[in-house]
């Protein structure tokens, strides 16, 4: 790229980001906030008044003051950097192998062909099950966790990089064709930016996949993170404390997906067909 | 005619395209037909009768089974130098996250063009089709006769000896249709590009040509050829009224089989 292509590019960015900036300013759903407001005004109602029977339970005001209390002591943010790492370390090793597997599974029929048979076996592999063997390949440590978590995450997205490579309009490979550009300049200038919004749909669901198998690998595996804390309080018999692990492992899955969706929306081709979308309607 | 005009653009000698192979294979195309350089020819056929895939065989996009051709005496294997192709489906043709200027850009990545270069012919491009002023928009922001308007200034960017236009303007409103077609002929009166133009609308096809070509058949074949000797600059109610645009449309009508 030269200098002039970069100038161009800058001054165009601002438009589009300001654009998608406002769009998400006005998407702010409140009635949908005032829905959950209710419905955990409820569960504390329910709770506290013991108009249902249950063995165990802790009302959200309970919970949120073993947040607090976990937060204090630090045990929190320990934890929570524990399975951050591990989620993000294996969703980045699931994006970087799962983009390449996939892109040239999508740009070449031979390798689709080899390939796909067993692409389809293993990610039909339930991916709790690869915990035990895991442990016993890489014992209790974070590689177990992140070996298990790049086994799981990698299939949505080689699936969908491949599925966003092969469903670019024909008509823009022929653009690419009849403008006589190299290959190398038509897969990363024409083909995987035309294919890019569904790669980022695959890497989501990579990223929700992550946060669920370091749980579960903490849970059944190794001692360590959130999700050995929670069967930690669990066995304790500490509902608030363990309903506080719950409730931060479901915010943290509700931040990591929000950040990736805004992350993918400074990519212009992603902007670009969210914002194309939205002006159709 | 000067001898330049006379020169062949294009010449396929009994071209032959076939879908599938072995014994279910069936022929799609089986003509010979020259171009001559500077010549603005027009391709009217019914829907599905193979025009597009025979501009796809000028354009090297798709290899013919059979036959030959060639542009400026070089044999056709993959897209010519100095051959563009113009798409009819503008809003799958333009890259959505790329600006207009950006879009016309596109073509000038390949090659050897310096910056200052590229940027001039940007703005010529963009001038010819007056788009200068949506040169920050996004493609998507446009009317669909801007966004045809993008696919042509782009191809021109790459100042081309022939375009190949694929049913350009099928898609668009009948007022601008007839104001692209006008500005279609001053930039073929302007330049002398060799033009091939696919559609399936006879009126389209003698208003703009020097010759109109009927496909018909299977496969498809020449049915008829008409040189339109209409006089230029063409204009959209004098010359449609004229007694020999109604004969030519007429006959046309006829070779296509319409009763």
């Amino acid at each position: 790229m030269d200098a002039g292509d970069q100038s161009a590019a800058v001054a165009a960015q601002p438009g589009l980001l300001l654009r998608v900036a406002r769009q998400a300013g006005r998407r702010t759903n409140f009635y949908g906030f005032a829905t959950i407001a209710a419905l955990v005004l409820l569960w504390q109602v329910v709770i506290a008044t013991g108009v249902v029977d249950v063995e165990f339970m802790a009302t959200p005001t309970e919970i949120a003051g073993a947040i607090g209390d976990l937060a204090a002591s630090g045990e929190l943010a320990t934890n929570v950097v524990h399975t951050l790492s591990a989620v993000l370390i294996g969703w980045a090793i699931a994006v970087v192998a799962g983009v390449a597997i996939g892109t040239l599974v999508g740009l070449s029929a031979t390798a689709r062909d080899y390939s796909m048979a067993t692409i389809d076996l293993l990610r039909a592999l339930p991916t709790i099950a690869l915990v035990p063997p895991a442990v016993l390949a890489f014992g209790f440590a974070l590689k177990m966790e992140v070996a298990v978590i790049v086994c799981a995450a990698v299939w949505p997205v080689v699936i969908n990089t491949a599925g966003g490579i092969t469903q670019v309009p024909r008509e823009l490979r022929d653009v690419a064709r009849t403008f006589q550009l190299s290959p190398l300049r038509t897969a990363f200038g024409v083909v995987l930016p035309a294919a890019l919004p569904t790669v980022i749909v695959g890497m989501r669901l990579a990223m929700s996949l992550a946060l669920i198998l370091a749980v579960v690998a903490e849970m059944i595996g190794n001692p360590a993170g959130l999700g050995y804390a929670m069967v930690f309080a669990q066995q304790a018999i500490n509902p608030p404390e363990m309903f506080a692990y719950v409730v931060v492992i479901g915010l943290l899955g509700v931040l990591l997906n929000l950040a990736l969706g805004a992350a993918s929306r400074l990519l212009p081709p992603v902007a670009a067909a969210a914002l194309a979308e939205r002006e159709r309607r | 005619m000067s001898s330049a005009a006379t020169d062949v653009a294009f010449a396929c000698e009994s071209v032959r395209k076939e879908f599938g192979s072995g014994p279910e294979s069936r022929g799609v195309l089986e003509l010979s037909l020259s171009v001559a350089a500077g010549e603005f020819l027009t391709i009217v056929g019914g829907s599905g009768v193979g025009k597009t895939t025979f501009l796809r065989v000028l354009g090297g996009l798709t290899p013919c089974t059979a036959g030959s051709v060639s542009h400026k005496g070089r044999p056709v294997a993959g897209p010519p130098d100095g051959v563009v192709m113009v798409f009819q489906d503008y809003g799958r043709s333009l890259l959505p996250w790329r600006t207009v200027e950006k879009n016309v850009a596109l073509g000038l990545e390949g090659g050897d063009v310096a910056t200052a270069e590229r940027q001039r012919r940007i703005d010529d491009a963009l001038g010819r089709v007056g788009l200068l002023d949506s040169r920050r928009q996004y493609p998507w922001q446009l009317s669909g006769g801007m966004q045809q308007r993008l696919q042509i200034a782009r191809a021109l960017a790459v100042e081309p000896d022939a375009l190949l236009m694929d049913e350009p303007f099928g898609s668009l409103d009948a007022i601008t249709k007839a104001s692209l077609q006008d500005e279609l002929l001053k930039l073929h009166a302007a330049s002398q590009k060799t033009i091939v133009f696919v559609t399936h609308d006879v009126d389209e096809a003698i208003y703009l040509g020097d010759r109109v070509v009927v496909l018909a058949g299977r496969p498809a074949g020449i049915s008829r050829e008409f040189d339109v000797s209409l006089p230029r600059p063409r204009e959209q109610l004098e010359t449609r009224e004229l007694s020999e645009f109604l004969e030519l449309r007429h006959e046309v009508h006829l070779a296509m089989g319409h009763a």
